[in-house]
């Protein structure tokens, strides 16, 4: 595959992956949803899951330094997780109680975001669950087809 | 404060449980994954009672969405890993004419949940706690059509490009993420039985904004890592300049490789 039929192919696989978003904004003209409420959803959702992603592999680096015998690899990565960890969450954050959903306190949100990560890490597990076994599942037919 | 450490305990720790014990999955050492098995297995059950025993706490709607998705959740999956495993390969495990079933379970599965939000049948697995929609149910189920439509239709594509043996794949793909975004649409359209189109369609806006803010923090922490990785490894001899495997490499690679495939011993 040549290198402009590869951008045309993942920015065509990009497109498809917004259809369903792009077409429910186009429809959206008597939703009561609310950009704010929306980016606000957003940036909990992203901190969430960046820093139990980032806890996750920081735990498997240290694996990874034992296997590879690289001591410095678990905090040299942690470093560059904190310090974009610290940019983004200034970034995001810069507007001043930005975070807040309906929870009465920092400590309900953080808890309601933990749930919250939780139910949609459990949505998202179970999509990609299913599209592997769908993968598969034809896979196995069509091998049998044309040995 | 007592109350509070009763959620802890009964709620959060369970959790937290079932975290550590994904955690240990990735250690070698296999009577250290036995034991996160069972850690699961210990924070998944006490999770999901967990709203008969702290049923005040705000998170225990979660707990009661968990009960009731789990058997449209086992459907779907449990079924296409029937169809996978009874099919024409070499690791079977089923007999074929379970494949039928399988799939039948799985559509089976699927219809189970979407009746939860089209019906108001006594019979199925209930949406509602404390009286209203259970608040995770409208997460949970926006964010599944969703992203079940918007990785099943850009999967069938990427399936696509490779070009071998996956045509068939990259059709069930599209068909089943695009069946995903007609229910979506529907649900955005007319009313279902507890949620109204209007409810729902924000709700599905704002689950748009959980997934793309999942992807990206998941993708921004996989670059932060995947760097790190790229800095050491780029420092290693290329596979080429490598010496050759010893006899101790070989029969551990032997070994490995015997673990992982399936079969009988003739073949």
């Amino acid at each position: 595959m040549n290198k402009r039929l590869r951008v045309q192919s993942i920015l065509f696989a990009m497109s498809l992956f917004l259809l369903p978003i792009v077409a429910l904004i186009l429809f959206s003209q008597h939703s009561t949803y609310e950009t704010e409420q929306g980016l606000t959803r957003f940036v909990n959702a992203f901190l969430t899951s960046y820093t139990i992603a980032s806890v996750f592999f920081v735990i498997n680096m240290f694996q990874y330094s034992k296997s590879r015998k690289e001591p410095t690899a678990p905090w040299i990565s942690m470093t560059y997780a904190a310090v974009l960890g610290i940019f983004t969450t200034l970034l995001l954050s810069s507007q001043g109680g930005f975070l807040m959903e309906e929870n009465g306190s920092q400590r309900a949100q953080v808890l309601y975001n933990v749930i919250h990560f939780t139910v949609t890490t459990l949505a998202i597990g179970t999509v990609v669950s299913i599209l592997v076994l769908i993968l598969f599942v034809n896979l196995g037919v069509k091998e049998t087809e044309n040995p | 404060m007592v109350y509070d450490l009763r959620v802890a305990l009964l709620l959060w720790a369970p959790l937290g449980l079932m975290f550590l014990s994904l955690g240990l999955q990735f250690r070698k050492d296999t009577a250290v994954q036995r034991v996160g098995k069972v850690l699961g297995i210990a924070g998944l059950v006490l999770f999901s009672v967990s709203f008969l025993t702290v049923p005040s706490s705000p998170s225990a709607a979660s707990s009661a969405l968990f009960v009731s998705i789990l058997p449209s959740l086992i459907l779907m999956i449990f079924g296409l890993y029937l169809a996978l495993f009874s099919g024409e390969i070499p690791v079977r495990r089923f007999d074929p004419i379970m494949r039928p079933i399988g799939l039948l379970l799985f559509v089976l599965g699927f219809a189970l949940f979407e009746s939860m939000h089209w019906s108001d049948f006594s019979m199925l697995p209930s949406t509602t706690w404390d009286g209203e929609t259970n608040r995770f149910w409208m997460v949970f189920r926006p964010t599944f059509l969703l992203a079940m439509s918007s990785f099943l239709l850009t999967g069938g594509y990427l399936v696509h490009l490779v070009q071998k043996r996956t045509t068939q794949s990259s059709l069930a793909l599209y068909a089943t993420g695009l069946c995903s975004f007609m229910l979506l649409m529907a649900s955005v359209f007319f009313d279902g039985s507890s949620t109204t189109a209007e409810e729902f369609h924000t709700s599905v806006l704002l689950a748009a904004s959980d997934v793309l803010g999942f992807v990206a923090g998941v993708g921004l922490s996989i670059l932060a890592f995947g760097l790190t990785i790229w800095q050491f490894e780029r420092k290693r001899p290329q596979l080429n300049q490598l010496p050759p495997p010893n006899q101790q490499q070989l029969a551990k690679a032997a070994e490995i490789v015997q673990q992982n495939l399936g079969g009988d011993d003739d073949e």
